[in-house]
């Protein structure tokens, strides 16, 4: 094939010169390209034999393609259009959750809590304070008897 | 090729010797890349018609060489229309077989049978070949290209060319064997 497309060294286009095996497969390989070619001049056989071997493969390809994207879209349409309803959740089931957030959360939010706890028991002390440097305590209730007067 | 010459085609100037020096060379590299007569003429069609455009904005003072040209646009506008036309598969798939379109050329009918026998296994064989390969191979061996010729009109490097035509040949002789 080298040789008949002028490559080749001098060495190897003597040998072709020189060997008969060479020199026939050479030959052979000369007349079939021949036969090719005039073959391939020639007008192509009628249609499917010899047009559709690289076609095929795209209108499958696509075909499958489409009928991918339509399952997905009518599955999509279903989900959309008939929303299951939520399942309400067992309180049961998820009590041990639901104590577990909380107590996280207080856990969490404790530093906070202190300290307003802590404002808070300052200003919850300041009239007993002032009662002791001689005003009055102040009506931490209803009393069903007496009444209020604070 | 020498009477083309003597008759003035190998340099011809109006659009319509243009066309008429090289209809045949563009239908056939369509023909044989396509495998189909008529998708060929339309796409034939639609290179004369770039030609015409190319002919029409081109400096008429300077002599353009045409052909390489011309088979680099038919090889180019072949492979769009591999992309593109595969939607005409369902069209032509059913196309009958007339004997008027395959004329028989002198034959006995069992020459005919053989050579009709050959040429599909040819054709299916050729089909399963790159689009690189046919095009190359179709250059070289069934326009009578140079090897560099071929590289220049393709615009690929010569040992390129090479490469695509050893696989082709192997690959064809490897197909069909014994039809040979």
């Amino acid at each position: 094939m080298l040789l008949y497309e002028g490559e080749g060294t001098a060495v190897q286009r003597g040998h072709l010169s020189k060997c008969e095996f060479c020199g026939v497969r050479y030959q052979r390989l000369a007349r079939d390209l021949e036969r090719i070619g005039q073959a391939l001049r020639e007008e192509p056989p009628p249609g499917e034999v010899v047009r559709g071997f690289y076609r095929p493969v795209v209108p499958w390809l696509s075909v499958a393609a489409g009928l991918m994207v339509a399952l997905a879209l009518a599955w999509g349409g279903l989900w959309t259009w008939n929303p299951t309803p939520p399942v309400p959740t067992d309180r049961a089931d998820n009590e041990e959750v639901w104590s577990f957030l909380e107590e996280t959360s207080t856990a969490l939010l404790m530093p906070d809590t202190a300290s307003g706890a802590e404002d808070a028991s300052q200003a919850s002390d300041f009239p007993y304070v002032s009662a002791a440097l001689g005003e009055e305590l102040p009506c931490e209730g209803v009393d069903l008897f007496f009444g209020c007067e604070g | 090729m020498d009477e083309e010459r003597e008759r003035g085609l190998d340099n011809p100037t109006s659009y319509e010797e243009l066309y008429s020096a090289h209809r045949q060379q563009v239908l056939r590299i369509c023909r044989v890349l396509l495998a189909d007569r008529h998708e060929a003429e339309e796409v034939a069609q639609e290179v004369f018609l770039k030609m015409f455009r190319a002919y029409q904005t081109q400096d008429h003072t300077q002599a353009m060489d045409w052909k390489p040209w011309l088979t680099r646009v038919s090889v180019n506008a072949c492979r769009d229309r591999r992309r593109t036309g595969w939607w005409k598969w369902w069209r032509l798939a059913n196309i009958e077989y007339r004997e008027t379109d395959h004329p028989s050329r002198g034959r006995t009918p069992e020459e005919e049978v053989l050579s009709r026998e050959l040429q599909r296994h040819l054709w299916l064989a050729f089909r399963k070949l790159s689009a690189r390969q046919q095009e190359v191979f179709t250059l070289r061996y069934v326009e009578g290209f140079s090897t560099e010729e071929v590289a220049e009109t393709l615009r690929m490097s010569a040992g390129s060319v090479k490469r695509h035509l050893f696989r082709a040949v192997h690959q064809l002789r490897r197909s069909l064997g014994d039809h040979l």
